[in-house]
């Protein structure tokens, strides 16, 4: 007797039979209860048994299937995947993957449309790994992780990063950008710098900030007064803005 | 650079009911009988996005079909952005070119190369459009969502659609192409209501990102040809695109057009820089890679949810192309196209509907204009 044996991450009560649908044993892997056989469609026996599996886990109920040489694409079907071809390297990926890693990135519930945006092409795929693995080590949000991935994926086919390893999460995410977008963190960096140079009356808080695709100051003060109010206008009057907006010009 | 349309196109699908049409009768002639196949129904679907090799193919399946729905449409200009009235036109769906910053991508899932082959409903519902409002100067544009004349040598609909425009003298038929295809209307007389507007840009972005569109010098001696026609030409300098030697390129083209062309023969230029959908990208990656210079553009989320260049840098370059202009001959007039109030503002230091030029265009439709053709937009293919 053959197994569709995936290792599905949550699988039936142990106290489940072992179930046979044409050959195969489906469910109950290691159960000592009597077999019991099945009919019906594939999507539909594995659907009811596990109800949702995370990409990964189809990755390998899609390889374990063609070993088999089962149609997989309607049980994928099933799960909301239409398009095989799109699939297909993204499982490859997955699948050279640790299954420590495989894991991690099932516990973040990675849609296909994440796995779409880190996945590396093949020339950087040891790379975008590695990449891949130290983000999930540091612990980033499913949000950050793509991000950063997308990044170094993207740097890595422009010419290199290196990936250094005493960096934080946040050190990590902030060099990816600055690679990835050298012009504008440059000119956003020389901003920064002299809008912190300038002299900001007292409680007030001056930045430079970006916000999608324009960057800009931003500057919050607290006063408790009249007079403060009007001190600190006045203070705000003295500040050389142009020399703020200057600084990525006279920095080149 | 252009090729064939039988060296391009690999198979032909022809719907039995557009089989006698003349635009079927001339697949017949341009490509080879093993090629075509009549079809009952659309040969191919998809469910959602197409996959990038699923969209590569369907810049080489050919389908010729008639279209069910309603032709007449207005222009898409997206919330948020700065717009102009205008009619779209849609004859087909998808583009035989490939251009890596292309808005199709994003925007159709349709896996075949698609050509309406019941032009003459078009006109019909034109014709109802101007009975029903016979003082309006309508603009109609074909070139939204397939080039206006890359296929034109299969259609011939510049022909039709220009003798129709005949009866129309105050409408305004707009072409928009990136090909070298004048040859089927060269020779029709109009009203001089006819713009066939080029999408242009500087030579080392045509070379490297708009694949199998013409060279820039052809499309510039078409726009030569047309003109001394007598039909209108304008220019799209559209998407500009960043790259290390961006000021050159620009300059270079501004100084090509300025050397072949007089203001008062292209009364019109619109600029726009690469802008697109997010969605977009991950499709672009796929098919062009990191070289292409659209992909490793520095591109952000902005609020109306495309992603665009750093404002500052738009500016900066939209202000030296009108600067260039400009310097040739303080009579040029160049647009911008497709952007925010912030970015007119910071061009212009004005809004276009305060343009006395632009104001006719921007001036709203009557109401239960505009609400028809949002009711007439849906369609089908059989």
């Amino acid at each position: 007797m053959s197994q569709i044996h995936f290792e599905p991450y949550r699988t039936p009560s142990s106290l489940f039979p072992p179930l046979f649908w044409r050959g195969f044993q489906v469910s109950g892997f290691g159960s000592i209860q009597p077999a019991q056989f099945v009919e019906g469609e594939l999507p539909d026996i594995l659907k009811d048994l596990y109800p949702e599996l995370s990409i990964c886990e189809l990755a390998r109920l899609s390889r374990c299937l063609d070993i088999h040489h089962l149609d997989a694409g309607p049980v994928l079907a099933a799960y909301g995947i239409m398009d095989r071809e799109v699939a297909e390297p993204i499982f490859n990926y997955i699948l050279s993957l640790s299954d420590d890693l495989q894991r991690a990135l099932a516990d973040k519930q990675m849609q296909m449309g994440d796995y779409r945006s880190i996945l590396p092409v093949p020339e950087i795929q040891s790379e975008g790994r590695q990449l891949l693995a130290r983000c999930l080590r540091l612990r980033m949000s499913k949000s950050q992780l793509v991000e950063a991935c997308e990044l170094g994926n993207e740097v890595l086919q422009m010419g290199g990063f290196e990936i250094i390893h005493h960096l934080d999460r946040d050190q990590l995410l902030n060099a990816l950008r600055e690679a990835r977008y050298p012009e504008s963190r440059r000119k956003d960096k020389s901003r920064a710098d002299a809008t912190k140079k300038q002299k900001w009356p007292t409680r007030a808080q001056a930045k430079w900030s970006r916000q999608g695709d324009t960057a800009g100051l931003e500057v919050k003060f607290f006063v408790s007064s009249q007079h403060e109010y009007k001190k600190a206008l006045q203070l705000m009057n003295d500040i050389q803005v142009e020399e703020i907006w200057n600084a990525h010009s006279t920095n080149k | 650079m252009e090729r064939p349309l039988n060296e391009q196109i690999e198979k032909v699908f022809i719907h039995r009911e557009a089989a006698s049409t003349p635009v079927a009768q001339r697949a017949r002639e341009i490509f080879s009988p093993e090629k075509i196949q009549v079809v009952d129904e659309k040969p191919l679907s998809t469910r959602g996005m197409l996959s990038p090799k699923d969209f590569d193919r369907s810049k080489r399946w050919l389908y010729l079909t008639p279209f069910k729905g309603s032709f007449f449409k207005q222009c898409p200009g997206a919330g948020g952005m700065v717009c102009c009235n205008y009619f779209v036109l849609n004859l087909g769906l998808q583009c035989n070119m490939n251009c890596s910053y292309c808005y199709l991508q994003s925007y159709i899932n349709t896996p075949l190369l698609t050509v309406y082959t019941n032009v003459e409903k078009a006109l019909e519902e034109l014709d109802v459009m101007a009975s029903r409002h016979p003082d309006k100067a309508f603009r109609v544009g074909t070139g939204e969502t397939t080039d206006s004349l890359s296929l034109d040598s299969l259609t011939q609909y510049s022909k039709s659609l220009i003798q129709f425009f005949k009866k129309y003298p105050k409408w305004t038929l707009e072409f928009k192409t990136k090909s070298s295809q004048v040859q089927e209307f060269i020779d029709e007389s109009h009203e001089r209501n006819v713009v066939v507007s080029w999408s242009i840009n500087c030579p080392e972005v045509v070379e490297r990102e708009e694949h199998g569109t013409a060279s820039l010098k052809l499309r510039l001696a078409s726009a030569r040809r047309v003109l001394d026609r007598g039909f209108k030409v304008a220019f799209h300098l559209d998407p500009m695109i960043w790259h290390p030697q961006w000021q050159a390129g620009y300059a270079e083209l501004v100084d090509l057009i300025t050397g072949q062309f007089t203001p008062s023969e292209v009364p019109s230029i619109t600029v726009g820089a690469l802008r697109f959908q997010p969605e977009q990208k991950i499709m672009m990656k796929e098919r062009f890679g990191m070289q292409s210079l659209v992909n490793r553009g520095e591109l952000f989320p902005t609020r109306e949810g495309k992603l665009r260049y750093d404002q500052e840098l738009r500016n900066e370059m939209f202000n030296f192309v009108m600067t260039r202009f400009r310097d040739h001959d303080p009579k040029w007039r160049v647009w911008l196209c497709m952007e925010n109030s912030e970015t007119w503002a910071g061009t212009y230091q004005e809004m276009p509907s305060r343009i006395p030029e632009l104001k006719e265009f921007f001036s709203p439709l009557p109401k239960k204009m505009s609400d028809q053709s949002a009711q007439t937009s849906i369609g089908s293919t059989p």
